[in-house]
């Protein structure tokens, strides 16, 4: 059993550092959020059928994940614009002016 | 919402689309104050209603100022494309920052070899209280993360990956102290021994 469970935590772990690799800021975030909401849903499943089953699904869901974060290293594009540093300038004339991130 | 602005959404104006959650909401449900139909697709504007003044202060600003020769109008976000071409400001690839980098709480730690013991354990407390389920006043050197602190397994192995991009170490899951969950401390010896 315990070797079961630290195939889960590392089968977790190894899910968010390649979650961590997509270069789309969208995909990535929903990657990782999905495999903590995933993980943390099914955590007290008992039925070892039910088990089985969610481990396949998480490991095919894993080499998807390594598939396409290398798919999207291939063809990147322009980051959005919350990706990039910096701060916006406080104009003050302007009372619609937005305030800084 | 009226529909017309959710379809907008929807349609995700290429990269201009915001993931709900992530982004601050604030700016999704501000419209373009001349043309209320349209919908604004970040902490920016629509170029072809909005204050100019804004528009032009900011990209006047200091975070342009490597690029603002290669900076692109911003397309109406009434424009129904969906190419990669319809992003907010289009700067060069050269312009981009590494954003896959491993993210750490302190400053970019060069790797020091050898780290004194009071400035390991400082680090590894800063990470911990950046750490969202962790509270603070329970924080100490003693405490135990399963135990006192109440994280499940789970929490253990997402607050080891924050570890692990603090210092640069990989932490392997066989490695004892961090799997027998033993204190704060024992963590950060090993770090000092690493």
């Amino acid at each position: 059993m315990a070797a079961l469970r630290l195939h889960l935590l590392s089968l977790y772990k190894q899910m968010l550092r390649e979650s961590e690799k997509f270069s789309t800021y969208n995909f990535r975030m929903y990657a990782i959020r999905r495999t903590k909401d995933g993980f943390r849903e099914h955590r007290l499943e008992n039925d070892p059928k039910m088990q089985g089953e969610l481990i396949r699904k998480a490991e095919k869901s894993l080499e998807i994940i390594k598939r396409q974060a290398a798919i999207g290293q291939l063809f990147t594009t322009n980051k959005l614009i919350i990706e990039t540093l910096g701060v916006l300038p406080q104009s003050p004339q302007n009372s619609h002016s937005p305030p800084t991130a | 919402m009226p529909d017309q602005i959710f379809s907008k959404l929807l349609l995700g104006v290429g990269h201009g689309k915001w993931d709900c959650g992530e982004a601050d909401d604030r700016w999704l449900s501000r419209g373009c104050r001349k043309e209320p139909g349209v919908q604004l697709i970040g902490p920016l504007f629509c170029t072809a209603h909005c204050d100019r003044r804004v528009r032009d202060t900011f990209l006047k600003s200091d975070r342009f100022a490597n690029h603002r020769g290669e900076a692109q109008p911003v397309r109406r976000c009434s424009d129904q494309q969906t190419s990669s071409t319809n992003s907010l400001f289009a700067l060069s690839p050269a312009a981009q920052t590494t954003f896959n980098a491993p993210r750490r709480w302190m400053s970019d730690a060069s790797a020091k070899p050898k780290l004194s013991q009071e400035a390991v354990q400082e680090r590894v407390l800063t990470v911990c209280k950046n750490f969202d389920k962790l509270t603070k006043d329970k924080l100490s050197l003693e405490s135990n993360f399963m135990s006192d602190l109440g994280l499940d397994s789970l929490d253990h192995v997402e607050l080891v990956m924050a570890f692990e991009d603090e210092f640069g170490y990989e932490i392997s899951d066989t490695d004892e102290a961090v799997v027998t969950r033993r204190s704060i401390e024992v963590v950060s010896r090993n770090w000092s021994l690493g």
